[in-house]
Formats: structure tokens, C-alpha cells, sequence
């Protein structure tokens, strides 16, 4: 029989929220013994390069400071910089223009795990329960078997389910082995073909450009219309005090509806993308359409009739496509089947689906004064708007790692600590 | 990315005043001239200011403004201490412009270095926090 684990920190999920979990906790003096990491995926980027290999992605929304190392500094631009001997990423970030690559971010990832030691404490299996013990919380894996006890818990485990609108589940249920209707994360060719595609947000716009630069033509759909030419997934204010403060003292419904006005789908004013857009707009290869699918059919003439109903005028208009691609996103991390059983068990407040954690990204239903019990990422949302983003996770994980091993000091001697963990980090070497 | 409480800006700008204090020394010494105390003065003022009224102009200052605020600043600066001729009352020229360009540029170029690579390591969540230090 395998022997259960014990340590002080446990991290439910490797992706990205993990890994700045992590990484914060390590540069607060945290030794890696002290953590244990449980994920099915063995790198902190699998499944999030998986998604933006499925739609092409090669450039991210995100700015110089969309980075993980643990402090803000330095900027993802400043590194490009010295990498390349050039000062254009630098002064590209002065505008607002630096967007690192994926293959440039990636790279940042790996490196940053290895540095830290983060491959050497995950442990290659998927949770499916947490319990809460009187002053820790034991860890089940697949099996069903307690495999761990730790006293505090991250919970990073992500999104949600991928979103589905009902005409295409519809669809999919009559026509099981049509690939002309997919996901934006499935696989799928480009080519001059028509095509519909549902969603308002970065992913959806990348698939547009995918269509366009292929030679094909875009039907839009968004129930919402779109919000073109913002330049982060959240308004800016949202990633600091100025706009948080707010924010968290309002609750109930007024709370929900600007959570859900600051993190309804948008798109970046990339300069490329608005020329290729307006080009299409301009040939009418891209048309914009505010309206939700009622419904997709085949035609007598074997292409995809969509139904598509306008979100103002309440009349319907009928789209014939050649493929369909839903670019929804995905629904709130409580669809997640371990968050949901949480949930469930310990009858965690949530409001429209949405976990109302504390401002603090904590759960008080699961923490004690000396066992915290700590979310980031989307399931943080409540808290933090921003908390899909790099910039909004590092909030999760720096108020986890203050609860976990208090707040830092300003003495000379932890400020001169943490310098020297920050040099290590960015000139290469690994931390102690 | 600096999103900033009025309280940040203000206690950023005191903490960072702290680099032109310590800069006019060698300045005064190596021109043998005590008016860049004088200037150090408007720049506190001045200084503290404009960055409580950015706080209500703005929300986010991107790199660029940075660099705008800064001119504005010294342009300020360089202008009270024409207009009040301070360089006569004390006895020297550093309203000339390129001995204040070269102390407040000075001055400026090592606040960026603050702002930008040694505060957010010495205080993890000073951008998080809007810039407040305490």
C-alpha cells in the first residue's frame, strides 16, 4: 500500500495557476519539500499550449508583465530585450505594443519550472476529492484513496467545462460524425470556405483571422455584440487597489452584473488583426452579426443552414456556412467535477454559478485560522476579475503565501533575501 | 503596468524624492552651487502636485505618458525658477537648461530604476496595491 504524504502545502491542479503558486511561495522562502503538487499533466503548459496550437494562436494578449516570475518585475519586454540585443521590445511596451510569443513564453515557463524545482514535486495523478480535517485537509486521489495530508490547500485547477452553445450540441447529437461543426479547440483545416463563427472574445477573433488569411469568409455571432479594442481581458483598473477596492465592497446582484460586464468577451486592438478585419468588413468577408444560433441544420445542398436569431430585432436570418465554429470559451470553474463536489459537500455559497470566495480568494466555509483553504484563477473570479490573468493569479498567490507564511518584512534583511532570490531567477539559476 | 490609488502616487513620489535629495549633494558640491536644493524643493512641490492631479486626469499611465509627465515636470520646474529668478538670488546658473536637464534627468532616469526593477522586488505587491507602500 502506498504511503500517504505529508507536507505544510498542497497545490491541487499544474497549470499555470500552480505554477505561480508556486513559484511565489518558493520566493518567499518556502523550501520545495514544503509542497506537494498533484496534477495528470506534467508540465505547467500542456494543456493551455494544446489550446493555442488548436487555433493558431502565436502571439499573446498580454503584456511585458504577463509573466511568472513572482515579483513584477522584470517585464517579459526587458528580458526580449537582452536576449536579443535590441531595445524594440522595451520601447514597444512603452506603447502598450510588446505582446510575447507563445514559443516565447513557453520557454519563459520551462525555464522558470526548472529554476524552481517544480517538475521534482508533482505528483502524476488527478484529484477527485478533498476532505477537511480539524485542522488539515486530506487529499483522495482517482482511486478514491487518501494519498495526502496537507494544511493548506491551492486549488488551481482552472475553467470550467468548454462552453457549448444548444445548437450545437443539438447538432452534434443528430450528426455524431460531422466535423463540419467543431469547437475552436478541436482540430479543424482553414481553407476559402464560409464560415460561422459563435463568440466575441480573443479566441474567437483568432479564428477569424485564421478564415480570413486562408482565403474564406467570417459570419460573426455574438449574443452580445463585440467589444473591439480592449486592450486586456479586463478593463485595467481591475489589476490593482484603484479598481479591486470597489469592486470588493459591493455584493449580491451589483457585484454579478460588473463581474459580468468586466469579463464579457472582447477583442485587442492588434494593429495586423484591425487591418485584416477592416479589409474584411470592407469586401464583406467579415460580417459582425449580434445575435445568438437557434439553431444548424444541413441544407438540401449539403452545406450548414444557421439560424440565426438578432439579439435587437428579434427577427431571425438564415446563414448558409460550410463549417461551424463555436468560439465560447468555457463556463465557470464550479463545472470543474472536483470544485463542483466541494461545492456540493460543504454547501459553498455560490451565485449563478459562480464561487463567492472571499476577497481574499479564500474559502472561510473550508479555512481555519491555521489551515487556509485558497483558489486562483477563473474560480477566483469573485474576488478578482482579472483572476484568468497572469497579473490577477499572482494576487491569488501572493495573499495564499501571505496567509501560508506571513507577510514579508521590510527589514534589510528580507528585502536583501529577496533580491537575491529575484537575481537568481531572471540571470538563470536555480533557488534554493 | 501602473494603475495607481491617489495614495500611491503620493507616497511613490515621497519615497522616490528621496534619490533627488540625496543627488543634489554631489550636484551642489560639483558646481559649487546651492540652488539645486532650491530646485529639489519645486521638485517636491511640483512634484507632488501633478501627481495628485494625474490621479484624477488618469487611471492608467502606460510608459509613454511616463516619459510626457516627466517633461511636463521639468518644464514646470525650469519655468518657476526662471520666472522667480532664483539663479540670481542664489548666486549661480542652474536654471541654465542643460545643468537642470542634466540633475533632474539624472534624478529621473534613477527613479525609473526604482519604480521599475527594485520596488516591485522589495514589495512583491506595491503594483497590485495601486503603488501604496504602507
Amino acid at each position: 500500500m502506498e504511503s500517504i504524504r505529508r507536507a505544510p502545502i498542497g497545490i491541487i491542479g499544474g497549470g499555470f495557476g500552480a505554477l505561480i503558486t508556486y513559484i511565489t511561495l518558493r520566493f518567499r522562502g518556502v523550501p520545495a519539500k514544503d509542497i506537494l503538487i498533484f496534477s495528470p499533466d506534467t508540465s505547467p503548459e500542456q494543456a493551455w499550449e494544446r489550446s493555442a496550437r488548436a487555433i493558431n494562436l502565436t502571439w499573446l494578449r498580454s503584456e511585458s508583465s504577463g509573466h511568472f516570475y513572482p515579483t513584477d518585475s522584470p517585464g517579459l519586454a526587458t528580458i526580449q530585450s537582452l536576449k536579443t540585443f535590441s531595445l524594440k521590445p522595451i520601447i514597444q511596451s512603452w506603447f502598450d505594443r510588446y505582446h510575447p510569443t507563445v514559443d516565447f513564453l513557453i520557454q519563459h515557463i520551462r525555464k522558470l519550472a526548472d529554476q524552481t524545482g517544480f517538475y521534482r514535486v508533482i505528483i502524476p495523478t488527478k484529484i477527485t476529492h478533498i476532505e477537511r480535517l480539524e485542522n488539515e485537509f486530506a487529499i483522495y486521489g482517482e482511486a478514491g484513496n487518501r494519498i495526502a495530508v496537507v494544511q493548506h490547500v491551492m486549488l488551481a485547477v482552472g475553467h470550467g467545462r468548454e462552453r457549448l452553445p444548444e445548437a450545437i450540441k443539438n447538432f452534434r447529437e443528430k450528426h455524431p460524425g460531422d466535423n463540419r461543426v467543431v469547437t475552436s479547440f478541436e482540430s479543424k483545416t482553414y481553407g476559402p470556405r464560409s464560415v460561422l463563427v459563435i463568440g466575441d472574445g480573443i479566441t474567437a477573433a483568432t479564428e477569424w483571422a485564421n478564415v480570413l488569411q486562408a482565403g474564406g469568409a467570417v459570419a460573426a455571432v455574438s449574443r452580445d455584440g463585440f467589444r473591439v479594442t480592449q486592450p486586456l481581458q479586463v478593463p485595467r483598473h481591475y489589476f490593482s487597489r484603484r479598481g479591486l477596492a470597489k469592486y470588493q465592497k459591493k455584493s449580491g446582484q451589483e457585484r454579478l452584473h460588473e463581474l459580468h460586464h468586466a469579463t464579457r468577451g472582447s477583442i485587442p486592438a492588434n494593429p495586423a488583426w484591425k487591418k485584416l478585419f477592416r479589409k474584411g468588413q470592407a469586401t464583406g468577408r467579415l460580417g459582425l452579426v449580434k445575435g445568438f444560433v437557434k439553431e444548424i441544420t444541413i441544407s438540401n445542398n449539403g452545406r450548414l443552414d444557421c439560424e440565426v436569431e438578432f439579439t435587437d430585432q428579434q427577427t431571425t436570418h438564415t446563414f448558409e456556412v460550410d463549417q461551424v465554429i463555436s468560439a465560447t470559451g468555457f463556463m465557470s470553474a464550479t463545472t470543474h467535477p472536483l470544485l463542483a463536489h466541494l461545492i456540493k459537500q460543504y454547501k459553498l455559497p455560490t451565485i449563478e454559478g459562480i464561487l463567492q470566495v472571499d476577497n481574499n480568494c479564500c474559502i472561510s466555509e473550508l479555512s481555519t485560522p491555521t489551515s487556509v483553504f485558497a483558489v486562483i484563477g477563473t474560480a477566483a473570479a469573485w474576488a478578482t476579475p482579472c483572476s484568468d490573468s497572469f497579473a490577477g493569479m499572482k494576487i491569488s498567490a501572493r495573499t495564499f503565501a501571505r496567509h501560508v507564511i506571513g507577510s514579508p518584512t521590510p527589514s534589510p534583511r528580507d528585502v536583501w533575501e529577496q533580491t537575491k532570490q529575484w537575481g537568481k531567477l531572471v540571470i538563470g539559476k536555480e533557488i534554493a | 503596468m501602473t494603475v495607481a490609488t491617489l495614495k500611491g502616487r503620493l507616497q511613490t513620489k515621497l519615497i522616490a524624492l528621496i534619490i533627488p535629495a540625496i543627488a543634489s549633494v554631489p550636484f551642489v558640491f560639483y558646481d559649487d552651487c546651492t540652488a539645486y536644493y532650491t530646485m529639489f524643493v519645486l521638485m517636491v512641490v511640483i512634484g507632488l502636485t501633478l501627481e495628485t492631479l494625474y490621479s484624477f486626469l488618469i487611471t492608467y499611465e502606460p510608459g509613454w505618458l511616463t516619459i510626457v509627465f516627466a517633461a511636463i515636470e521639468f518644464t514646470l520646474i525650469y519655468s518657476v525658477l526662471k520666472v522667480l529668478n532664483l539663479d540670481i538670488i542664489l548666486s549661480h546658473n542652474v536654471s541654465e537648461l542643460s545643468e537642470g536637464l542634466s540633475y533632474y534627468f539624472t534624478v529621473w532616469g534613477l527613479n525609473q530604476i526604482l519604480f521599475i526593477y527594485l520596488l516591485p522586488v522589495w514589495n512583491i505587491s506595491w503594483g497590485e496595491r495601486g503603488n501604496e507602500l504602507w
